[in-house]
């Protein structure tokens, strides 16, 4: 849970960023205020054991932070800077897992897997894995 | 990748009963805890109810009913141009309009039912699933263009924002044992017809399902 709120805030920051670290209205700040809000978005989506697979999603536009200055060509090192530090560190927030003590009957995965959930649902209710 | 992907590997050791709390005896199967149970929707509702204020006084303000939008952090200019901008006018109404319908979907859909409803109406899990999605999306791209569009931010509108962020993030699981019951359903049944009448609550006979979640009559 600890790295979806730090998530959230990081959106937050890509959102309130640009005045506070005064960029100029260039590409920097347009991008970081379109990713800012998916990544609270797909963070407070990712809040949920439920929904925690979410957090794979904020790898997308984690990678779009990252490789938008080299094709945007930011002006100053600073927007560069806060776009690849802030990109980095959401890549890291999804990549942790937290703790997954809940069972969902096999998650959204299940929905997809034509074995659930017939006898394997069964057996999960019996005491497997969510 | 942990036990969101680990479902289909089983362990066949048996578990120590869970907890029974509110609503857990009618916990979907395989869940350890029941989304529908109104401790889980009770916050859920109450943030709609917030929202719903929060839509009907921007609407308010931009029908010209009320006169000021008070906003302490950016100031009643910086409202004004996010109410009425372009982009608000794109609708034969004022965008804040959207935002009443929206959040009372969420307070109707939101309360119908009781902790099986996920089995017994599935309908309204899902039109709640439906209501809080799309109320998410216009509040993500409202967001994306009060920053680059208009440049001008609004409290309430940040506030409405967030609201239905925190609606959809909390809430959308629900919508998961819901879809799981109609899977379930199809996959005995082999019929749509069966699963429309699954969907909308069909008394259901006993049979082979786990957990005495009966079969579809």
């Amino acid at each position: 849970m600890g790295a979806r709120v730090i998530t959230v805030a990081l959106g937050v920051w890509l959102m309130v960023s640009p005045p506070i670290l005064r960029y100029p209205r260039t590409g920097a700040d347009t991008i970081d205020r379109v990713v800012g809000p998916i990544v609270v978005l797909v963070g407070v989506l990712a809040l949920r054991e439920v929904t925690r697979i979410a957090r794979y999603a904020l790898f997308l536009p984690a990678l779009f932070l990252m490789l938008a200055p080299w094709f945007l060509h930011y002006p100053a090192n600073v927007e560069l800077a806060n776009a690849e530090l802030t990109a980095i560190a959401i890549t890291i927030c999804a990549a942790i897992p937290g703790r997954l003590r809940q069972r969902t009957g096999g998650g959204w995965l299940g929905l997809l897997n034509p074995a659930l959930p017939g006898e394997q649902l069964r057996e999960i209710v019996e005491g497997g894995p969510s | 990748m942990r036990s969101e992907t680990s479902s289909e590997s089983v362990n066949l050791t048996p578990r120590p009963p869970l907890p029974q709390g509110e609503g857990e005896k009618d916990a979907p199967p395989g869940w350890s805890y029941n989304p529908s149970a109104w401790r889980e929707r009770r916050l859920l509702i109450a943030l709609a109810a917030l929202g719903f204020c929060a839509a009907l006084y921007t609407a308010l303000y931009q029908l010209s009913v009320v006169p000021h939008l008070w906003d302490p952090f950016f100031g009643a200019h910086s409202s004004y141009l996010v109410t009425h901008s372009k982009v608000s006018k794109i609708l034969p109404f004022p965008d804040g309009v959207l935002g009443i319908p929206g959040y009372l979907g969420d307070l109707i859909f939101g309360s119908l039912g009781g902790a099986s409803r996920w089995r017994t109406r599935t309908w309204a899990v899902l039109a709640f699933a439906a209501t809080i999605s799309g109320l998410a999306t216009v509040s993500l791209l409202l967001t994306i263009t009060m920053g680059v569009l208009v440049h001008s931010w609004c409290t309430v509108c940040l506030v409405s924002a967030t609201v239905s962020t925190l609606i959809f993030g909390l809430g959308i699981g629900e919508a998961l044992p819901a879809l799981q019951y109609l899977k379930r359903v199809y996959g005995r049944e082999h019929t749509l017809a069966a699963v429309w009448r699954a969907l909308w609550g069909a008394r259901e006979r006993p049979a082979r399902e786990p957990r005495g979640e009966p079969a579809l009559s």
